[in-house]
């Protein structure tokens, strides 16, 4: 054993036993990240440490789901100290959140309410607008429905004065989870097209920049159609799409399996090419990956990942098909070795 | 692709898409990091996630004067010896702090360790020299730090990390058999 690996082994040992100053973690950690090899003998130490300890001492933490938490409690640049301070506390207790959640739900309502008093009021009207920007969100928008926002989407909610009929009109991406309710009626826009649902789960897909508006539907079934046309019935498993252009709309029975993957960070190929598999996960992670050389795209690959952060992922795929992973904070570049 | 002075000049300016490419590409690292101090993952997430917010709430007055990472580092490292500065205070004030000589060197359950390997670990500890194997038990069960075990025992910090050298290094040899299954088996669940 020469002097550099006595000297990595000592900051493994330190590492482990929780005595490694911030300069030595970042100093094994790109030792680490220079070869499979070093990330081997890394993960044998991690194992004999987790093995020989008062309770288990690691488990992985899921990047995204946190990166969701921490997104969904950042507020603009430019806010005052008083709430900057109410923020800060709200990440060290969820139950506050759940309290502040509800809060803001009953002054949303309680605006509704009293908007609604007015008898010059219009049939339908906003109670409350949901806006992810460069997040994945997921929030409750009403008593009866849940959603989960892909990036740079709107979702906005409305009610009518008895509060009976809602609208949910969307621009983006959103996954819709509606409890059937015997006395309030939910009608989904999107675009020109109209989802009308009878308490089921599905998915939108109306980004502007599309020409497709593409409705999956998870559970039960729905009516998917525009005021002039009558539109299509899409079942459990089926997705239905609606082409801007040519104004009609088709049915597919084999969904892909990956559309509702920003919402559940599970991802399936089947000896998909590693292109389609690229642009499946660079339509739900921040961080890029990019195929250095043309003839990669049409390597297959066949595997399912549950809950990785990215760089695992990219790391996952290069160990499968011989590839070199090479990273930045914003892209994950694969290559051949 | 941001450059470390980007990054910091990004985040001065309060760009959130800057700010998401720090927190997903040092969320991981951290908690592991954290973890080491803290042992208990969920703590460690909480702390770092603090850690992210305050940097996001004083996003235009943070003074980086060596390199990003280092700064990042640094206030984990911080905040964790100040949790366990207010864990060891909050210990004493309840009367709980552990009496070291009757503690049970019990054997974490892990999913993946039989009967087998877990004998095979005890065996190997039990094989340890004397010293070498007090300041272990010390270190990875009551989890004491290097100086608290070198009060304890009047011995050096380096001796001490010396021993924790040698016991770390006799495991790896002792479970070497074991190792490439263990990796295998992670392999798989990645896969799963």
């Amino acid at each position: 054993m020469d002097n550099r690996d006595e000297h990595i082994e000592r900051l493994i040992v330190r590492y482990f036993s929780g005595e490694a100053l911030p300069e030595e973690a970042i100093e094994l950690e790109e030792w680490v990240d220079e070869s499979p090899e070093h990330r081997k003998y890394f993960e044998e130490y991690r194992f004999i440490s987790n093995n020989t300890g008062q309770k288990k001492k690691y488990t992985k933490v899921d990047t995204l789901e946190a990166w969701q938490k921490i997104s969904g409690q950042m507020k603009p640049p430019a806010i005052s100290l008083k709430r900057k301070a109410r923020d800060q506390r709200s990440i060290y207790n969820r139950i506050w959140l759940a309290m502040a959640a509800s809060f803001t739900l009953i002054i949303g309502l309680s605006l509704f309410l009293i908007f609604n008093r007015r008898p010059d009021n219009i049939k339908l009207l906003s109670s409350s607008e949901l806006v992810s920007k460069d997040s994945i969100i997921f929030r409750k928008v009403s008593p009866t429905v849940k959603a989960a926002l892909n990036r740079k989407t709107i979702v906005i909610y409305s009610s009518d004065k008895t509060g009976k009929k809602n609208e949910i009109n969307i621009t983006g991406e959103a996954f819709l989870d509606i409890r059937h309710s015997k006395d309030t009626s939910i009608v989904v826009r999107a675009d020109k097209t109209i989802i009308r649902d009878i308490g089921t789960s599905f998915n939108v897909r109306a980004y502007p920049s599309d020409n497709e508006i593409r409705v999956f539907v998870e559970s039960g079934k729905v009516e998917f159609y525009t005021a002039g046309l009558k539109g299509i019935i899409i079942n459990q498993g089926e997705t239905g799409i609606y082409n801007k252009t040519e104004k009609k709309f088709v049915l597919k029975s084999v969904s892909d399996p990956n559309i509702t993957s920003y919402k559940t960070s599970t991802f399936i190929f089947r000896n998909d090419s590693l292109s389609k598999v690229v642009s499946t996960l660079n339509s739900v992670y921040y961080r890029k990956i990019v195929l250095a050389e043309k003839g990669l795209a049409d390597q297959k690959i066949t595997v399912t990942f549950r809950n990785e952060s990215v760089d695992t992922i990219a790391e996952i795929i290069a160990e499968t098909l011989s590839l070199k992973v090479k990273c930045d904070s914003t892209t994950i570049i694969l290559e051949h070795e | 692709m941001y450059s470390d002075l980007e990054l910091v000049t990004g985040l001065r300016e309060g760009n959130e898409l800057v700010f998401e490419s720090i927190f997903k590409n040092y969320y991981e690292r951290l908690c592991n990091y954290a973890n080491t101090f803290i042992n208990d993952m969920t703590d460690a997430e909480e702390m770092v996630q603090g850690t992210f917010m305050t940097l996001w709430e004083k996003h235009d007055v943070i003074d980086v004067h060596t390199s990003l990472k280092s700064y990042l580092y640094r206030a984990v490292h911080n905040n964790c010896l100040n949790h366990i500065k207010h864990t060891h205070i909050k210990r004493e004030y309840n009367n709980e702090y552990l009496h070291y000589a009757d503690i049970e060197y019990e054997q974490v359950s892990n999913e993946l360790m039989g009967k087998e390997l877990e004998c095979k670990i005890n065996t190997a500890i039990n094989s340890l020299p004397p010293q070498c194997q007090t300041v272990f038990k010390m270190s990875r069960y009551e989890n004491l730090t290097y100086n608290e075990i070198a009060e304890k025992m009047g011995i050096s910090v380096k001796t001490i990390e010396n021993h924790m050298i040698k016991a770390l290094r006799t495991l790896r040899v002792e479970l070497k058999e074991y190792l490439p299954l263990i990796i295998l088996l992670l392999w798989f669940k990645n896969l799963n």
